[in-house]
Formats: C-alpha cells, structure tokens, sequence
C-alpha cells in the first residue's frame, strides 16, 4: 500500500514539474469531456421534463382522421365513447394553431371556460370563467406585442374578420415550456377563430379509472370507429424518451470523432518521450525500479490527468446545462420556433450519468496510453544513460 | 437503438476491450512459442518485457468489464424500461429478443474467467522463476472468444431492439406459467426441500472450505450447488421478502434503490464466493510449481469463499425471517 502510494506521490510530482506540457492537453480533454457531459446532462433534464409535462395529460385521446389528416370530430362520438366500460370521463378538446403575421410566431390557441388542470395564473383579473370576450394567455403574446394584464389582443379568425379580446389573465413563466405560446378563449370564441362548427370538437381526451387498462380500452375504440386514432399517453412518453435520445446518441456520435482525434492526440503524447524523460526512466530503473513500479507511475499520471480533466470537464458542463441553460445545445436539441420557451431545466443529477461520463471519458484515455507506457517502462537503463 | 447514449458509450468500451485483447493475444503467441526459461538470449529478454504488457492489459480489461457490467445492469434495469413498451425492469428488456440473456450470462462467465488469468498472473508474479508462464496464457484464447461474443451479442441485442414491440415484463411471465419451463418447476417444486438443500449446501460448503483444505473439488462442487440453488430460490422465494409482495418474482427489481441496491451486495457476495472456490480448486494444482508460501493466499480465498456465503444466506435469511416473526 505503501508503495503505491509513493509511486502516485512521485507520479503527480512528476506531472507538476512538467505541468507546461501537460496543461493543453488538459485543456482539450476537459473541452471534450464538457461537450458530452452537457449532452447527457441536458438530454437527461429534458426527459425528467417531459415526464413531469405528461404526468398531467389523459391515458388517451382521440382524433378522427380523413385522408391521413386531422379533421373535427362530431359530439355524438363522445357519447358512444363514454358508455365503453372503463371510460371515467370523455372530454371535448378546442384548439388549433395560429400565425400571428406581426411577431411571426406562431400560437396555441385552446377553448375552455375554466383553467386546464394543472395550470396556474400570474395575475388575474377574473375570479371565474372567461367570458367570450375574455382571454387568457401565456407570456409569449404580451412580449411580442407589448401589452400586458387589461389591455386589448386582436385576433383574426378564419373568414379574415379582426376580433377584439381583454386579457383577463397571464401565467406563471414556471409553466412556460407548456405555456409560452397559450392563448386560452371560450369555447364558443375559439370556435370562431379556428373555424370549427357548432356540434364538432378538434379532438377527445378520454380519461380511464384504470391506467393499466387505456391500452385495451384504446383498442376498442380503435374498432368501434374506423376512422379514428387513438394516441395513448404511453406512446407519446415513449416517443419523446425516443427522440430525446436518438438527438442526444447523434450529438455523442459527434463527440465521439473529436474523442477520437484527442485519444490520438493522447497517443502520440505518450509515445513520444522526450530525451529527459527516457533519462529519468533510465535513472529509476538503474537505481532499482521494476518494469511494474514505471508501469503504475505511468498509469496514476493517466490516472491523475484524465480525472482531473474528466471533474472540470463534468463541472463545466453542470454550468454550462443547468446555471447558463445551455446555450450551446439548446436550438439543436429542443426544435425551433420564433417563440422559445424561457424556462430553467431543473437539475437532474444522476450517479447512473457521472458513471457514464466517467467510462466514457476515462477508459478510452488509459486504453490508449497503455501501451506507450509499456515502451517507455521496458527502456534499457544502460542504453538511455549511455547515449542519452 | 444503436443511438442511445448508455449503448454507445457500452459498444465504444467493447470495442476498445475487443481490440486490447487482441493485441494480448497477438503478443502472448511468441511468448507460447518461443518462451524458454534457462534461456539468457534477447529473445527471452524481449518476452519477458513482454509479459508486463499483457499483465497491465488484461487487468485494465478486467476492471473495465466489471464496470462494464454494472453499466449493462442500469441501462437494462434502469435506462431502457422507458424506452421499450411493456418493460418495467430488466425481466421485460432482456426479453425482448433472443440475444437478451446470452448477452448477460457471456458477460458473467467473462468476469469468471478474467478472474482466473489474474489470479494466475499474480500467482505467477510472486515468483522468481515465472513458473506458470506461458502456460497461463491458454487462459487468454477463451477470454478473447468472450470478449468477442460480449461484442458480436451485444450489437445485435441492442440494434435488434424495437421500442413499438410490447415486452411481456414479469405481469405477464408470472401469471402464464406454462410457457416457460423454469417457471412451471418453480410453481411445482415445493419450496421447503429447496430451502433444506440451500441451508445445507451452505453449512456443507462452509465446513468443506474451512476443513477439507486437500479437497478443494468438493468445495467447488458444492459451491455449485450453493449458487444454483441460491440463485433459484432467490428468484423464487426471498425476493418476495424483500419486496413485501407474495406474488412479485422479479429477480431484477432488488437492483433498484427503492430495496436499498441490496441486489448488487446478494450478487456481489454470491460471485465472490463461488471464484474464490474456484480460485481454490486453481490454486491446489498450480501449487507444487510454487516457491513462495501460498498459505496466506489460501487463507483469503477461503475467508472470501465463505464471507461470501454467510453474507448472501445473512442477508436473505434476514429479509424472510423478519416477515415471519412481522406477523
């Protein structure tokens, strides 16, 4: 034990008298590493966030499609869906996109008289539902165009008419990812801005006593109706966890070239010893160190060099996701639009992921210093000494 | 699949494994073949270096696999029952296809194996004379077709997943008996007889490590025994003490935090004890061609045989007895 630790002593005195050599390819290291780190960090927080945004939505919903596209739904379905045994509750659901031509942005717009679950207002004017002049809304709208809690939103519906509406209410900028770009109206003034016909809805959520059971009660509604699909929530945490990864696998893809072109780096390092440091091999072994003795000094100056790297590496990328918000990863990796989300991604910090990050940046470091340091362990001392 | 993360970061670590072991086996085949310890020429010079190599290599691998099956453990336990509908645990994602358990049963007769070439490589270290080389280079051949399966398994495991397909997880595979045979003579077997086999075969196995010290065979023998047995009624009789649940058999759920990782401490335990009788049995034979005293060598494959045991029967035993004397 002793001894290893006055091979590790020796090694990162060793490492500090040549620190000049040995701070690039730090530096680099470090880079390398923070660049993945944030991909799995940031990946990782937008999967807890996605998990936290579906906890709230129904087991199922239902959309009737013509010609492969979206179109209204009729209120009778509703009915025929409720009396199917399982359904706790069928929902109609109003709403539909809306391009706002002076910002360019592009709006949710929804029909509801009440809050949707789970949501909760900044400010408001009213108590109860909105009346059909009456709008709530979140931050996106006021920002691009200046307004604010009491003052006027114009809206143009389908036919081109220009409708005026107050807003009554703005949310809280904690719900922004699901809020930023909500405008919520009643039911019967929505209806008039996306053009849908008394009697029809955009879409059902339906919601079961049993969640083990929407995929079965999903199945049924699938052959009763033809025409209609049925999306689960599953499916959707599925395919967000999916595409989450799927991004994040690319941009490690990415990563991996320029570990690659650092391991080389790392290679060549190694290999090429310099005539002082083939002296002071050929000095440690002529005063009586073993070929395994070099080897494990070799291996804690890896040892030392890659954790150093791989904890600044780690802490950069900590600040990088979590304190800055990744500014660097963010338009890549969450989609584009004019209207971002200004949200903070909650810090998701798993041992699971630092083991990660560990493997990945460490074991291909040793690998390819091994066997350079074997070649420098096995100099002949006689040799080095006499012609230096 | 291939894109996810945990699987690059696996295949990138198999592939640097695959191409280290390799380069070992390349070097060792010299040392196979020319290796001759009267000699004083270069050559025997140069192989003897040599051998530092492939020492340091093997033992980098070692402990990447080690680590490398901990990351295996939590991306199918963990990480990828998100991602694949039906999979709550491990049961439901190794199950999605034919590769699954293969790929997990290689990469545990790997850590064995490896195990066996490091102990000989010490052993061998000790002495003087390097009296097991290079015969203990054979050991690298089944290490490289390990390593190389590990590989081969795992790609097509992890680009054969199909996130649309349903894994039937244990909901399923408990409930329809029939269609698997382990779980049609888990429901037959009585438990008590299993449960005096696994009592008895643990205090056997104690005795005969502490006592027979010529007859290491019968040791290994029993740890056998023990293990299988162990394994088993874990999955058929104590995990439901750990869970609280008469009718949850999952053998993957103790890796959670939720049971306080004890999954990782009844494995962990249980593979000590079943390498050190083998390390055991090993050393018996390698014995005579050694100068320096293997007492104290044989004294902490014995400990760690039988701390191993007493550990994985102490903590079971606890989980079951702490329910009957509960109620």
């Amino acid at each position: 034990m002793n001894r290893w630790l006055n091979i590790l002593d020796y090694a990162i005195i060793s490492l500090l008298r040549r620190r000049r050599k040995q701070i690039a390819l730090v530096v680099i290291y470090t880079l390398v590493v923070a660049f993945f780190a944030s991909v799995i960090f940031f990946t990782g927080a937008l999967r807890q966030e996605a998990v936290y945004v579906l906890s709230d939505l129904p087991e199922l919903w239902v959309q009737r499609l013509a010609g492969g596209r979206l179109v209204p739904i009729a209120q009778s379905k509703i009915d025929s869906i409720a009396v199917i045994r399982g359904v706790k509750r069928v929902l109609p659901r109003l709403w539909g996109y809306y391009y706002d031509s002076p910002s360019g942005a592009v709006f949710t717009i929804t029909g509801s008289d009440s809050l949707p679950k789970g949501l909760k207002l900044l400010d408001a004017a009213i108590g109860g539902g909105l009346d059909s002049n009456q709008v709530f809304c979140g931050s996106g709208f006021p920002e691009t165009h200046f307004t604010g809690l009491g003052q006027q939103l114009g809206l143009i519906d389908y036919k081109g008419c220009l409708h005026s509406f107050e807003i009554v209410g703005r949310f809280s900028s904690q719900s922004d990812l699901l809020t930023r770009d909500l405008i919520i109206l009643s039911p019967s003034a929505a209806r008039k801005i996306l053009g849908i016909a008394k009697n029809n809805y955009t879409d059902l959520a339906v919601e079961v006593w049993n969640p083990d059971e929407a995929e079965t009660v999903g199945r049924k509604i699938d052959r009763l109706f033809p025409s209609v699909r049925v999306v689960t929530s599953a499916q959707l945490r599925s395919t967000y966890e999916a595409l989450f990864s799927h991004r994040g696998g690319i941009f490690i893809y990415g990563a991996l070239i320029s570990l690659f072109s650092f391991l080389i780096l790392a290679w060549d390092r190694a290999s090429g010893l310099s005539r002082e440091e083939r002296q002071e091999l050929g000095i440690l072994k002529g005063i009586g160190w073993q070929i395994s003795d070099v080897l494990w000094m070799k291996f804690w100056e890896g040892a030392v060099i890659s954790l150093t790297s791989t904890i600044c590496g780690l802490v950069l990328a900590y600040l990088h996701v979590f304190y800055l918000n990744a500014p660097l990863l963010r338009p890549f990796l969450i989609g584009w639009s004019v209207l971002y989300p200004e949200y903070r991604l909650q810090p998701a910090f798993a041992f699971s992921e630092v083991l990660l990050i560990v493997m990945l940046a460490v074991v291909p470091f040793i690998a390819a210093t091994i066997i350079p340091a074997w070649r420098g362990a096995v100099t002949d001392p006689a040799e080095v000494m006499q012609n230096g | 699949m291939l894109t996810h993360t945990w699987i690059i970061t696996q295949t990138l670590g198999q592939t640097i494994a695959v191409i280290l072991l390799l380069i070992v086996v390349f070097k060792s085949l010299p040392i196979l073949m020319h290796w001759n310890r009267e000699s004083a020429s270069f050559l025997q010079l140069k192989l003897e270096r040599r051998t530092y190599l492939i020492s340091t290599i093997i033992q980098f691998v070692f402990w990447y696999q080690i680590a490398g099956l901990l990351l295996f453990l939590i991306t199918v336990n963990n990480i990828l029952p998100g991602s694949i509908k039906g999979a709550m645990c491990a049961t439901g994602v190794l199950s999605v296809n034919i590769f699954g358990y293969p790929l997990l049963w290689i990469k545990l007769i790997a850590v064995i194996v490896y195990a066996q070439f490091l102990f000989l490589n010490r052993m061998d270290g000790r002495e003087p004379l390097y009296p097991l080389t290079p015969n203990k280079y054979y050991w690298l051949f089944p290490a490289l077709l390990l390593v190389i399966a590990d590989f081969i398994l795992s790609l097509l495991y992890f680009s054969k997943i199909e996130p649309d397909i349903i894994a039937t997880c244990c909901s399923i595979s408990f409930s329809t008996a029939k269609d698997s045979s382990i779980f049609f003579i888990a429901a037959n077997v009585r438990m008590v007889p299993m449960l005096i086999f696994f009592y008895l075969s643990f205090a056997l196995l104690v005795i005969s490590v502490i006592f027979f010290n010529r007859g290491p065979e019968l040791s290994f023998v029993i740890s056998l025994g023990f293990t299988t047995t162990a394994v088993f009624l874990l999955k058929n009789h104590f995990v439901k003490y750990i869970y609280g649940l008469p009718s949850h058999n999952c053998l993957f759920d103790i890796f959670w935090g939720r049971y306080y990782y004890i999954g990782y401490i009844l494995f962990s335990a249980l593979i000590i004890s079943l390498i050190c009788s083998l390390l055991l049995l090993t050393l018996k034979y390698i014995e005579k061609g050694l100068s320096a005293p293997v007492k104290p060598i044989r004294k902490i494959l014995q400990w760690g045989a039988v701390l191993g045991s007493t550990l994985f029967t102490l903590l079971c035993s606890i989980y079951w007895l702490n329910w009957i004397f509960l109620d």
